[in-house]
């Protein structure tokens, strides 16, 4: 406490002779408020009544600023008030400062009860008191702890809004609910300080933060006593300003992460599985084609063959194993998974059994690799296809939410929402004060406008980009690798057709049906009409036709071998079957090669999209927490400025 | 008689708790019990940048503001602060007031606040720095200066004046309008025991430009000045003799703390009116009968 009693400040007086009158007016003044020795001729006792009177006078303005302190020290007051005005003379025209002084004197020494504790919290948050009491401008925390009531109490100061205070139990849970949680929001007339504050929170609520207080504030009741003044509802406005201002950030900012994690979740995580899905998939058909078509070789198998089945083999499971841990939440997913991982072990020991017999000559060889591809091509490969579904449809939703239209809605209502509101209230402002302009609150609709107008182009953005990674990225990689296991069906339909020696019509009847489902090279219909469209959406024609010339090659090597099936000769039509150049098994193979270059093709065109559209939300988060956090203070400023012209 | 300036009428000092009957009564206007013609307001309480919309309010209902101000401290050995002239010339600005007051007194010194008004010595030294005080206040200021005597418990010694004699001059010199405040005239002539009607039959009633009248309460064989208590009724008879010599533009009651119920103040109100009235009348008779 600065004990401004003693020392003695010099006068700057322009004079010598107002020097020395300075000294004098000093004196006299320390004598009266400090008790220091009086100067000479004047009289002792009527100083002394003076002295006290200035007590006097002092105590009743510290008792109006703080109403609840005054009430709680009761008669004590005035003596312990001479008490610590000994020791501190008067301030300036100040009796907020003065009263704070003295409440903060008093706590110091340990004996204010909660009351008056709460009151001279509240004042302290709300009051800077440095030089002489004015309102803070920055925000203040404080708490206070009432142990005689079992409760913390905990407020918080804003410039704008005045003191809100929070009421925490800690002790009685049974008495928790009684007392509930109180907030304020204060503000009041310098000129009465914080006491007309104070003392419509003492007498709404002081005696009690208690139980029965908590009914006589109803949330009505409340709104109407704020309603019924100029700077109450400039409150009001504020904080409702404030709220919708926080709100516009809190919606676009979950329409922001819901497209971040859309579009995150297309690119990172469905996406991935679609893949997979498909190389189990393909790696399966691609297994039982050359199972199949080795088996025509013969006892004599290509080391190539053998290895390459084996391969897709393990391929297939370890996708198995993979997808197995990934796809949990979709029942048809694991049951899919349960299906392959069950009946790919029963295939390969009866592909097994097909080559023993095959290589010792026995013809129960074809018929247990008949049973093999039944099972694979029945049961084994729709269980993947099935899967490819799930996660072609995960991802089908992962783009619909990624460029669903509510988000946009969403953050453009709320945009509406607070701009109208804030234009709204900036007239009814201008109409308040006769003052055109509210800077602040201009500015806070500026950065509104700002933000919603890079929220919105954001998510056009991402959309287009999201859209071009499905146009030209995971459609392409959808339609190839369809066009790929068709492929391979195809392939092994030949083979089965060539092993059952005359009797595989049902594989040539499949065939037939594969090759329609895929349609004409020339691509008029069919999944190459489709793969066709989506090869000149991406300039990928030239690579495209390559594909389609291999194609119509390996049709009309087709035609050839079951020319010569019809006309009995088996041994020409299985070399031309699997034979090394311009056959069937090497053109099947460079579709094959074909496709798979194809398809990473349009993987990486998926892949740098989703990314793209990934960044384009880029820097939205943090940009909308700052911005609408900036345009909430600007309003806080804006009527915070108002607000004060009515003190 | 307003050689001053034109009339005021009642006043009443403006406080943030007495201002729902101030509006009362300025919204009935003549109809009412007391018609009020000006109000008083703290300098230091308002804030010449954003002042109080009642006070607006009430300057449309034809009120004419006054700012009073405690703490110029035109008494002060040093000059005033030119801070403090300022906020007070743009608050009168602000509120197109037709003058300002301030005390004949110090309240700071050697850094200290009196809280208080104080007395400042009867010489001729002391006057000379006051003169020089106020002319200072003056040339900064948009509109006139009324000086007002304060109540003094305590005096300085070795006087080389009296009271009337050094209001007079300064008056005199400075060209400032008189803020009598027959209270403070009551409280002065009681303590220190001179007669209040010779200091009235003596002070330059020309310059006033209102009247103040305070309520006070005994203490220990003093009277004191308080504004918190009820107007007693030598002070209502001195406001009637001082009516009886010259018309006052303007006589305002100050209260400023204890606020009795709002039909005590309105009844002093009409006993203020009517002791000028009274006075007033007294006049006019002698005025005939000459």
């Amino acid at each position: 406490m600065p004990r401004r009693c003693e020392r003695l400040e010099h006068a700057d007086s322009s004079t010598e002779a107002r020097q020395e009158y300075a000294t004098r007016q000093a004196e006299l003044l320390r004598a009266l408020v400090c008790g220091t020795p009086l100067p000479g001729g004047f009289d002792a006792s009527r100083a002394r009544a003076v002295g006290e009177a200035l007590v006097r006078k002092r105590a009743r303005a510290v008792a109006r600023a703080l109403p609840g302190l005054a009430a709680s020290l009761g008669d004590s007051h005035s003596s312990k008030f001479a008490d610590y005005a000994r020791g501190e003379p008067p301030h300036d025209n100040d009796a907020l400062g003065d009263a704070i002084a003295f409440g903060s004197f008093l706590d110091r020494l340990r004996t204010l009860d909660a009351r008056a504790r709460r009151e001279l919290l509240l004042a302290r948050m709300e009051y800077a008191t440095d030089t002489r009491a004015r309102r803070r401008r920055t925000p203040l925390v404080g708490a206070m702890l009432d142990r005689a009531r079992g409760r913390v109490l905990v407020a918080v100061y804003a410039p704008a809004l005045g003191v809100i205070e929070v009421t925490l139990p800690f002790r009685s849970p049974f008495r928790r609910q009684a007392e509930g949680v109180k907030t304020y929001l204060e503000g009041g007339w310098p000129s009465r300080g914080t006491s007309e504050t104070i003392r419509r929170v003492t007498s709404s609520g002081s005696e009690a933060i208690g139980a029965s207080a908590t009914r006589e504030s109803l949330p009505t009741a409340w709104l109407r006593d704020r309603a019924a003044t100029t700077p109450g509802r400039l409150r009001l406005l504020a904080a409702l300003l404030v709220l919708v201002v926080l709100a516009f950030g809190v919606v676009a900012s979950i329409a922001v992460r819901d497209r971040q994690q859309a579009a995150h979740s297309a690119a990172a995580e469905t996406e991935p599985l679609l893949v997979q899905a498909d190389v189990l998939s393909r790696s399966l058909s691609d297994a039982d084609a050359t199972a199949t078509t080795t088996f025509l070789t013969g006892g004599i198998e290509s080391p190539a063959r053998r290895q390459r089945y084996l391969h897709d083999l393990r391929t297939a499971s370890a996708e198995v194993t993979a997808l197995a841990e990934e796809v949990h939440g979709s029942t048809s997913a694991n049951a899919a998974v349960a299906t392959i991982a069950t009946k790919l072990p029963v295939y390969s020991g009866e592909i097994e059994t097909a080559r023993a017999n095959n290589r010792q000559g026995l013809p129960v060889g074809a018929a247990y690799l008949r049973s093999a591809s039944g099972l694979m091509r029945g049961t084994i490969v729709p269980a993947a296809a099935r899967l490819y579904e799930v996660e072609a449809r995960r991802l089908a939703t992962d783009y619909g939410s990624g460029v669903s239209a509510s988000a946009v809605v969403a953050v453009a209502a709320m945009a509406l929402v607070a701009l109208g509101l804030l234009i709204l209230s900036q007239f009814y402002i201008a109409r308040l004060s006769n003052r055109v302009l509210n800077i602040a609150l201009l500015a806070a609709s500026i950065l509104l406008i700002g933000l919603t107008a890079w929220a919105l182009t954001g998510f056009a953005l991402e959309q287009s980009r999201l859209s071009t990674a499905q146009r030209t990225g995971s459609d392409s990689v959808e339609v190839l690798s369809a066009t790929r296991i068709l492929l391979l069906r195809a392939q092994s339909d030949d083979s089965l057709a060539l092993a059952a020696r005359g009797g595989g019509d049902q594989y040539t009847a499949d065939f037939a049906a594969v090759m329609h489902a895929l349609g004409p090279p020339d691509g008029s219909h069919g999944l190459l009409a489709d793969a066709s469209s989506l090869a000149a959406r991406t300039h990928a024609d030239a690579s495209f036709d390559d594909f389609t010339r291999t194609l119509r090659g390996y049709e009309a090597v087709h035609r050839r071998i079951g020319v010569l099936e019809d006309n009995g000769k088996f041994p020409k039509a299985v070399s031309l079957a699997v034979g090394r150049t311009e056959k069937e098994a090497p053109l099947a193979d460079r579709l094959n090669g074909d496709l798979k270059r194809q398809i990473s093709a349009a993987q990486s065109r998926f892949e740098n999209a989703a990314t793209d559209a990934t960044s384009a939300l880029h820097g939205l988060l943090p940009g909308i927490a700052l911005l609408t956090v900036g345009s909430a203070l600007l309003v806080l400023i804006g009527l915070g400025f108002r607000i004060r012209e009515y003190r | 008689m307003n050689a001053a300036h034109g009339s005021l009428g009642l006043g009443i000092g403006w406080r943030r708790e007495i201002a729902g009957l101030i509006d009362d009564l300025a919204a009935a206007g003549a109809a009412s019990p007391a018609h009020l013609g000006f109000i008083e307001i703290v300098a230091e309480n308002v804030d010449p940048k954003a002042p109080p919309r009642e006070l607006q309010r009430l300057r449309d209902l034809g009120l004419e503001i006054v700012p009073h101000g405690l703490s110029l401290s035109l008494g002060s050995a040093e000059r005033p602060e030119p801070a403090r002239l300022r906020r007070l010339a743009r608050l009168a600005e602000e509120l197109g007031s037709p003058l300002v007051s301030e005390h004949i007194a110090f309240v700071r010194a050697g850094g200290l606040e009196a809280g208080h008004l104080m007395p400042v010595p009867r010489t001729q030294a002391a006057l000379d720095v006051l003169v020089a005080n106020v002319d200072e206040a003056q040339s900064r200021l948009p509109v006139p200066l009324a000086l007002e005597h304060v109540a003094s418990l305590v005096e300085w010694p070795n006087a080389e004046l009296d009271e009337v004699e050094f209001l007079a001059e300064v008056l005199e010199r400075t060209d400032a309008l008189l803020l009598l405040d027959v209270a403070n005239l009551y409280a002065n002539a009681r303590n220190h025991g001179f007669d209040a009607l010779a200091w009235l039959d003596r002070v330059p009633l020309e310059r006033i430009a209102y009247v103040h009248v305070g309520g006070g309460t005994d203490r220990d064989g003093m009277y004191h000045d308080t504004h918190a208590h009820a107007v007693v009724g030598p002070v209502l008879g001195l406001l009637e003799e001082l009516a009886a010599r010259a018309e006052p533009p303007g006589v305002l009651l100050e209260r400023d703390d204890r606020f009795p119920p709002w039909a005590e103040l309105i009844a002093e109100l009409t006993g203020i009116a009517a002791a000028t009235r009274r006075g007033s009348d007294r006049r006019a008779e002698r005025a005939s009968t000459l």
